[in-house]
């Protein structure tokens, strides 16, 4: 025991060595209480949160087997009060619970009555309530279920909806597996999610999440609405479906800024539903029109805020977001906590990449030292002026056409913030660039024409940050990015995380000039890969490899 | 003095005492060690002393819950006897009612026909004293007295309350007789003593009173007589009689290893923040508030240097204090130069004392915060290392709660509720808001110490009560802490680490407590992130700079990350270091007391090589300027002197650069310990204190004088000791040399003459030094005013 591999901090911490022989029984073991917070190479962090917490619960773990398990891979002893500490955090998920009551409806039922007093009288929950109906349940007006849930998290007695679900207008279709079938994690997050009711399966870029989409839709047997982030994503969600199930063109429609059809399979876009017209959301009427037995959420940890306050409103469908992170940089994790509904599928990057499912990466930071009138320039510019100034430096594209040269031949996406930097790029280097601005269709047609080959390499702006999916992009040159933003990393790096059919290496290259905030926000999203456990290489423009690798 | 009660008593306590063995004498002087300081003269004011209301009532207080009900019941029944007591207490065994009697006895808290602990006779009497009656209330056992005569209380004496006039009670009536059931019997109401018919009463108050079911004792307090109080609880005197201490219930049991580990790990942990702070404290020293003490800012900040909470900050400041490692010295709070000496200890001596001394303090942590009841700031916040922090009763309380704690199994853990419901038991009277928060703050204190882990006694815990001496060792000077506790704590201490884990995420793991010295050097270019078995230190630029500044090279950060670091330097890490290093200087900062400035750039080239200005230590910053290190006035001396004409600018730009050193406070006889009672006499003393006591006794003859000095005139006619000097003088070497008791007469400057009785300690030049029994101190005695000696046949 005085050798286990976990250390337990005072902070709530986890500390995990990687090479310890225990190691991967005790991951197994912790993961479902605890976040993976960062995984460079030695020492992986867990972090105890009460959401991790009660994910757990909700999954039917109780405080006994948590403490348990601590105690037994714990080096070191575990203080007092952190058990005790995980006991009460642990105790306080349903205390509280929805229920359907044949007669009243919905109501609040609590186990503990003591929680119920206190929670009846804060303010927050008064609007929410009906008439007491004995000492331990109140009614609970069925349009705030959402509402009931968000606010109970928020005092800190998240409810266990119990509820149930409509089982919305049938809809019939299966999996047709001819040639490939669903990966065992794929299985067990469709599985993980439709035992839960409700939740929220993170798994990588790369790692097949519009699968597990459709392994739950072939569970669901139920008319889908899709919500995904943009148009690209949409036809791409539309031509999985057609391949991998049953569905076919006329039963799956497209909802998007261009086409406004309802079928038994709609994929909205969150552009067109967040659409105002005179300060009203004119489409969330969508989520109305059919009797949606399921509703997907791709990429939930984009969810934007009025689609929140619509899902708390449709809480008796059944919900799936699938994500690659549960990081919100708008710290939202809440909200997705109680409205779509707690974790129940996770699997580590690193444990995808072992099996071979998604490509092996190699990221390097290259740093271009700017010349003397720059710098004069840079350390004289407005504050607001000084990230633009460094990350549009001119040194950066002679690194892009080095680094071009270095990998010549290889399917190649040059990834950029700012369209004049990346326009004048593709005009130098002769290159075809996608932005916002680009037409779908002319997007459509250079995405395939990257795919099978024509086109080597792609100029692209934020628009490619999301679920678009170039499987055969081995090398990836960030040239700008947002200010520091992790979660974009993860995105633009899962670009090229796809497997490869050769099994190759992916490439990620982040150019950055030195000395200016563009190495410090290169510093933060780069710290991000780290913690994935991404070793990363810094290297100065001047030591670039001269010849192509081997 | 005697006390007298009403009815007729055989005897008083005085002449109970006088019956009493010395044995009995010397039990009752340690049980109530009060009576000694000073010894009383005789019995008598023995006596007198013991029925003090302080006396009695420190004596009262310290009764478990059965003794003090037994003696309530005493006050209750109306001539109490063996019999009567033993009716009155159905089913709880005569064993333990007599023990309780015994105890009461012992205490000189009663006494009894037959008198000392003889066999229980069924009708010997039994007597509480006047004081323990007045302190125990106008109504023990909730009840009134008996009549006495009063018409209206006894009119259900004889006959009691018929069941159809209860039966009959309206409900809010009923409520009332229940509430005033088990006492107290007494209600205020207006106009209690109106007259009501059983026709015309109103409210339930006058229900009652119309049926004498309650009677106005005067005009604003009705009462439930004694009878009708007996026969709603059945004739029942207790409402629940306790006579077994309940017991600690080991609720859950962890394996003991466990336990001692996390004790380890926590006493570890507490001894490196007392270094953590006193170390940072000795650079930046914290200002003592004007009123003494920590200010509340202070506290905090100090929270945030060892990365702890208030509660914690406070335990490890007052400990530090308390121990002698930390003192106030003029305007601040330093450590003293007993820290270095503790700091050259083994961790496990280290934390020894620092847990000897916790247990032994009356300084109280958990107060700090808290709004002060008393003295002249109450109502304000007491504040650390200030006297409203310390509590007399605290030690008492430690130590009993963790006595309480080893009679449960080891590895057992027993809940602050239990613990709380047994002590209770054991001195009820003192229960209360501070005592709770007492053993609160002790649980939590003993886990932070390491003496528990995991909320159960720690082998560190037993050691420590094992130790026999537990007084307070705050000296001047430090001593080596028990031996036993340092072996208790010694193989728990977990091993330090001397390597880390760096990453390439910029994160240092210690998967350990890293060794001090490294610590204290990764910790000056790495800032914690996180602290517990392990500690993770993150790498920044900023924290790199800072061991820069500290006078580190890129070089020596490297070497020292390569030495330190079990799998190597990650390349992002080494380009850290070398992008600060390489930024690092590039403004150079200097100290200077006064520049000079001139646009004769010849002028200053000879004022930079003339050797009469050396002293003046000139640097050529620039073509126009020069600094110097010297003060202003003694430059311009110097310049003149040279034979220049310099004119002094405005002191713009003149910087002041205080040097921070590392300081210490001179070991002073500083300390905050609270005023407590003189601890527990030794058996020597208490022995001496009961022959002096019989020596009173015999001084003042029967004893029924009584009065402490004896007069002149009263020792005339007893007849004092009368011996030639000669004979006085022998006797006294005599009595000196078989160190036996003696009588003597003594005559003061104004010719009267005393009788003392004394024990000769020497006699020197004249002068006899001896144990004067009656003024129960040291004295010394002139030979020549002797006026002679008697041999007491006591043996010395």
């Amino acid at each position: 025991m005085t050798d286990g591999p976990l250390i337990v901090q005072s902070d709530k911490t986890l500390l995990l060595e990687t090479d310890h022989p225990l190691a991967d029984e005790c991951r197994r073991a912790i993961a479902p209480f605890a976040e993976l917070e960062r995984a460079p190479e030695h020492i992986h962090t867990y972090r105890l949160t009460p959401l991790g917490l009660w994910n757990a619960r909700a999954a039917g773990q109780d405080a006994e087997h948590v403490v348990d398990v601590l105690l037994r891979y714990s080096r070191y002893p575990v203080t007092h009060a952190l058990l005790v500490d995980v006991a009460e955090t642990m105790s306080r998920y349903g205390r509280m619970q929805l229920q359907l009551d044949p007669v009243h409806g919905l109501v609040l039922h609590a186990v503990d009555q003591a929680v119920l007093e206190e929670v009846l009288r804060s303010a927050k929950i008064k609007p929410l309530v009906g008439a007491r109906i004995d000492a331990d349940t109140v009614v609970v007006h069925p349009s705030e279920r959402g509402h009931m849930k968000q606010v109970l998290l928020r005092l800190g007695w998240p409810a266990e909806d119990l509820a149930g679900y409509v089982d919305g207008e049938s809809h019939p279709m299966a999996l047709v597996e001819d040639g490939w079938e669903l990966r065992q994690y794929q299985r067990e997050a469709a599985e993980g999610f439709w035992h839960g009711g409700s939740g929220v399966v993170v798994l990588p870029c790369g790692a097949g999440k519009t699968l597990v989409g459709a392994a739950a839709m072939a569970l669901a047997q139920a008319t889908t609405l899709i919500l995904v982030t943009n148009t690209v994503s949409a036809r791409q969600w539309r031509h999985e479906l057609l391949m991998r199930t049953t569905l076919t063109e006329d039963e799956i429609g497209e909802y998007s800024g261009n086409k406004k059809e309802v079928r038994p399979v709609t994929i909205a876009t969150y552009q067109v539903m967040t659409t105002r017209r005179k300060g009203v959301y004119t489409h969330l009427e969508l989520f109305d029109a059919r009797d949606w037995g399921l509703i997907l959420y791709d990429e939930v940890h984009l969810l934007p805020a009025p689609i929140f306050r619509f899902t708390a409103d449709i809480q008796a469908r059944r919900r799936l977001g699938l994500t690659a992170t549960l990081v919100r940089e708008d710290g939202h994790e809440g909200d997705v906590f109680s409205l779509i509904g707690p974790k129940r599928y996770d699997v580590p990057w690193k444990d995808i990449e072992a099996q071979g499912w998604i490509a092996p990466a190699d990221c390097v930071e290259v740093r271009v030292t700017l010349p003397h009138s720059q710098r004069l320039a840079y350390a004289t510019a407005e504050p607001e002026e000084r990230y633009r100034l460094a990350a549009t430096a001119d040194g950066k594209t002679q690194v892009v056409e080095e680094l071009l040269a270095h990998h010549a031949g290889e399917q190649t996406l040059i990834i950029g913030q700012y369209l004049d930097q990346l326009h004048e790029l593709g005009d130098r280097l002769g290159v075809p660039v996608i932005t916002g601005e680009t037409t779908v269709r002319e997007r459509e047609r250079l995405y395939e024409e990257f795919r099978n080959g024509a086109v080597k390499t792609l100029v692209v702006s934020k628009v490619a940050n999301f679920s678009i999916d170039l499987p055969e992009a081995t090398v990836a040159i960030q040239i700008s990015g947002s200010f520091g933003s992790r979660q974009e990393e993860a995105q633009r790096l899962g670009r090229i995380l796809r497997p490869k059919h050769d099994g190759r290496t992916a490439r990620f290259y982040a150019v950055v000039a030195r000395d200016t905030v563009d190495q410090d926000f290169a510093a933060h999203r780069q710290r991000f890969l780290a913690e994935q456990g991404y070793a990363y290489r810094i290297i100065d423009s001047t030591d670039l490899p001269p010849a192509p690798l081997p | 003095m005697s006390t007298q009660t009403p009815a007729p008593r055989p005897r008083s306590l005085a002449d109970e005492l006088r019956r009493r063995s010395d044995q009995a004498l010397a039990r009752l002087l340690e049980l109530r060690q009060d009576l000694m300081h000073p010894v009383p003269a005789d019995l008598a004011a023995l006596a007198a002393r013991a029925t003090t209301t302080a006396s009695t009532g420190r004596a009262l207080d310290a009764l478990d819950r059965w003794t003090l009900q037994v003696a309530e019941v005493i006050a209750a029944i109306p001539d109490a006897t063996y019999a009567a007591l033993l009716a009155a207490l159905p089913g709880t065994g005569t064993g333990a009612v007599v023990a309780a009697v015994d105890h009461l006895d012992e205490l000189a808290l009663l006494w009894r026909d037959g008198g000392g602990k003889a066999k229980a006779k069924p009708s010997g009497s039994i007597y509480l004293t006047r004081t323990v009656r007045d302190l125990l209330g106008p109504y023990p056992c909730g009840l009134a007295a008996p009549s006495q005569g009063r018409i209206k209380l006894a009119r259900y004496e004889e006959s009691a309350v018929p069941d159809e006039v209860l039966a009959s009670a309206p409900a809010e009536a009923k409520e009332l007789l229940d509430r005033l059931t088990w006492g107290p019997p007494i209600g205020r109401v207006s106009a209690a003593d109106r007259v009501v018919s059983e026709a015309n009463a109103r409210t339930p108050v006058e229900w009652l009173l119309s049926r004498d079911l309650l009677v106005g004792d005067d005009a604003e307090t009705v009462i439930l007589p004694r009878a009708v109080s007996l026969q709603l609880r059945q004739g029942r005197l207790l409402r629940e009689p306790q006579p077994q201490a309940p017991t600690l219930r080991s609720q859950t049991k962890r394996e003991p290893a466990l336990i001692d580990r996390t004790a380890g790990q926590h006493a570890f942990t507490l001894v490196r923040k007392v270094e953590d702070l006193l170390d940072s404290w000795a650079i930046d020293p914290p200002d003592r508030l004007k009123s003494g003490g920590l200010g509340v800012r202070t506290l905090t900040a100090a929270a945030s240097i060892i990365d702890t909470d208030p509660s914690t900050v406070a335990l490890v400041i007052e400990l530090s204090a308390a121990s002698g490692l930390l003192t106030e010295d003029g305007e601040v709070w330093l450590p003293t130069t007993n820290y270095d000496l503790w700091r050259s200890w083994t961790t496990a001596q280290r934390w020894a004392h620092l847990a000897h001394n916790w247990f032994t303090t009356t300084r109280t942590p958990a107060l700090i915060g808290m709004k002060s009841e008393t003295g002249a700031r109450n109502g304000n916040v007491v504040n650390a290392l200030t006297a409203e922090a310390g509590r007399s009763i605290t030690p008492a309380v430690r130590a009993e709660v963790l006595a309480l704690l080893a009679t449960v199994e080891a590895g057992g853990y027993v809940d602050e509720h239990n613990l709380l419901t047994v002590l209770d038991w054991g001195s009820p009277r003192r229960t209360g808001e501070l005592r709770s928060a007492l053993v609160r703050a002790t649980l939590l204190e003993a886990e932070t110490l390491g003496l528990t882990g995991l909320g159960s006694l720690a082998v560190t815990g037993r050691a420590l009560l094992s130790i026999p001496d537990q007084r307070n060792t705050t000296r001047s000077r430090l001593e080596l802490p028990p031996s036993e506790l340092v072996a208790a704590v010694t193989p728990l201490l977990p091993e330090p680490v001397v390597h880390v884990l760096l990453q390439a995420d910029l994160t240092a793991v210690a998967p350990g407590p890293l060794e001090s010295n490294l610590a204290r050097r990764l910790a000056l270019i790495a800032d914690v992130e996180s602290t517990g078995g392990a500690a993770v230190y993150r790498f920044s630029d900023v924290s790199v700079r800072r061991g820069l500044d500290a006078g580190m090279t890129q070089a020596d950060v490297l070497e020292f990350l390569t030495d330190l670091s079990s799998t190597g330097v990650p390349q992002p890490l080494e380009y850290l270091v070398t992008d600060v290093a390489r930024r690092h200087g590039g403004i150079r900062v200097g100290l200077a007391t006064a520049y000079l400035r001139s646009d004769d750039e010849s002028a200053l080239t000879s004022i930079c090589a003339d050797k009469r200005t050396a002293a003046l230590r000139p640097v050529r910053l620039a073509p126009t300027v020069v600094a110097v290190s010297a003060p202003l006035d003694e430059v311009l001396g110097t310049l003149r002197a040279a034979g220049f004409a310099p004119a002094a600018e405005t002191a713009d730009g003149t910087v002041v650069i205080r040097r921070k050193d590392s300081r210490r406070a001179g070991t002073s006889s500083f300390s905050l310990e609270a005023p407590r009672g003189p601890g527990a006499p030794t058996g020597p003393l208490v022995t001496a204190a009961v022959r002096a006591l019989r020596a009173g006794e015999r001084a003042s003859g029967s004893g029924s004088l009584g009065p402490e000095t004896v007069t002149n005139t009263a020792v005339s006619g007893t007849g004092l000791p009368r011996s030639t000097t000669a004979e006085t003088v022998a006797a006294l070497k005599l009595a000196v040399q078989a160190s036996m008791a003696i009588r003597i007469g003594y005559a003061d400057t104004h010719g009267s003459s005393t009788e003392r009785i004394v024990d000769p300690l020497q006699l020197l030049g004249g002068v006899l030094t001896a144990y004067d029994h009656r003024a129960a101190e040291v004295r010394t005695f002139a030979a020549t005013r002797i006026t002679g000696v008697e041999f007491i046949e006591e043996k010395a």
